[in-house]
């Protein structure tokens, strides 16, 4: 832009009567280094405008978005503590007290419980072993989340 | 169609200027722009639907800036916004401390009356045209086009009287 036009803009611009594209112009035209010696003390006008556009709201990492992030990680973990622990379990050799029949052929009627009493007996500790194991899981998942919410709060 | 969220992402900075130049304050202008978002957020369907999403945010913004002034002004009795502009820290100027004339510039601004600053603002800053101005305001035309060579006019005799131009 040469410095008539700039200066014409300019006592537009005061006017109120330039456009958007030529405030862009008289923007680019007092950024450059060749500005009319007349129309230079207006140069910090337009850097202020400048130094204006830059102004950023500040970044505040939320807690609102990561919270649900740290708990899903943490539930991942349980979950594969827990598939690991199961897992574990199912695939570790049974210790017994049984013979374990390798080459010769176990006669099974000698352990048979023919005792009703015994039976019941033999029945309710299983029941009771396994009902222990199943609460297992879910006592350990709520003491972990419990403790996260120590944590959080 | 744009989702509320992108929307509200690209706008976030612009809204938080225009809060910015009204409460003079940056903890204030943080404020109003969050209050703004999370009432949108509530009617995001109906925002993304709009022909211009960021003006009718800027328009918010513009309101919510507002209640708040005449919320402090109530309550402190102040002499509103242009003194608050003056002792506000989070400018560019207060960073930019050899910049005197900038700053002296800023404080210029504050001086003029809130409706010429927020036109200015928003044309100077924010390179809106003046339908958008208009939107966001809700001022008449005409009236956004008297301000703006006002505020443009009074900048000028300011600048003139502080000799930062000369004649």
């Amino acid at each position: 832009m040469n410095h008539q036009l700039a200066k014409e803009l300019m006592q537009r611009y005061f006017a109120g009567e330039t456009s958007l594209a030529e405030e862009k112009e008289l923007r680019t035209y007092f950024q450059s280094e060749n500005v009319d010696p007349t129309l230079q003390p207006y140069i910090p006008l337009f850097r202020y405008w400048e130094v204006e556009r830059a102004v950023v709201a500040p970044r505040r990492p939320t807690k609102t978005r990561r919270l649900p992030r740290i708990l899903l990680a943490i539930a991942a973990a349980l979950l594969l503590v827990l598939v690991a622990r199961f897992a574990q379990l199912s695939t570790a050799p049974a210790v017994t007290a049984f013979p374990v029949a390798e080459r010769q052929p176990v006669d099974w009627s000698r352990y048979e419980v023919t005792d009703e009493g015994e039976a019941l007996r033999i029945l309710k500790a299983v029941l009771k072993t396994t009902s222990e194991k199943m609460k297992q899981g879910p006592a350990i998942t709520l003491r972990e989340l419990r403790e996260v919410e120590e944590i959080l709060d | 169609m744009q989702s509320f969220t992108s929307i509200a992402d690209s706008v976030r900075d612009r809204l938080y200027r225009l809060a910015l130049r009204m409460t003079g304050d940056g903890g204030d202008a943080e404020d109003v722009v969050q209050e703004v978002l999370i009432s949108s957020w509530q009617k995001r369907e109906e925002i993304v639907r709009l022909d211009n999403p960021p003006a009718w945010l800027l328009k918010m913004t513009h309101n919510r800036a507002i209640d708040r002034l005449r919320s402090r002004s109530s309550r402190s009795n102040n002499e509103g916004a242009a003194a608050h502009s003056d002792q506000c820290l989070e400018t560019p100027h207060r960073l930019v401390e050899t910049e005197d004339t900038l700053y002296h510039i800023h404080r210029l601004m504050a001086r003029l009356p809130a409706e010429q600053r927020i036109v200015l603002h928003l044309r100077e800053v924010e390179g809106m045209s003046y339908r958008e101005i208009v939107e966001a305001t809700g001022l008449t035309m005409e009236k956004v086009k008297v301000y703006l060579h006002r505020g443009r006019m009074q900048l000028r005799e300011l600048l003139l009287n502080e000799k930062i131009v000369e004649r």
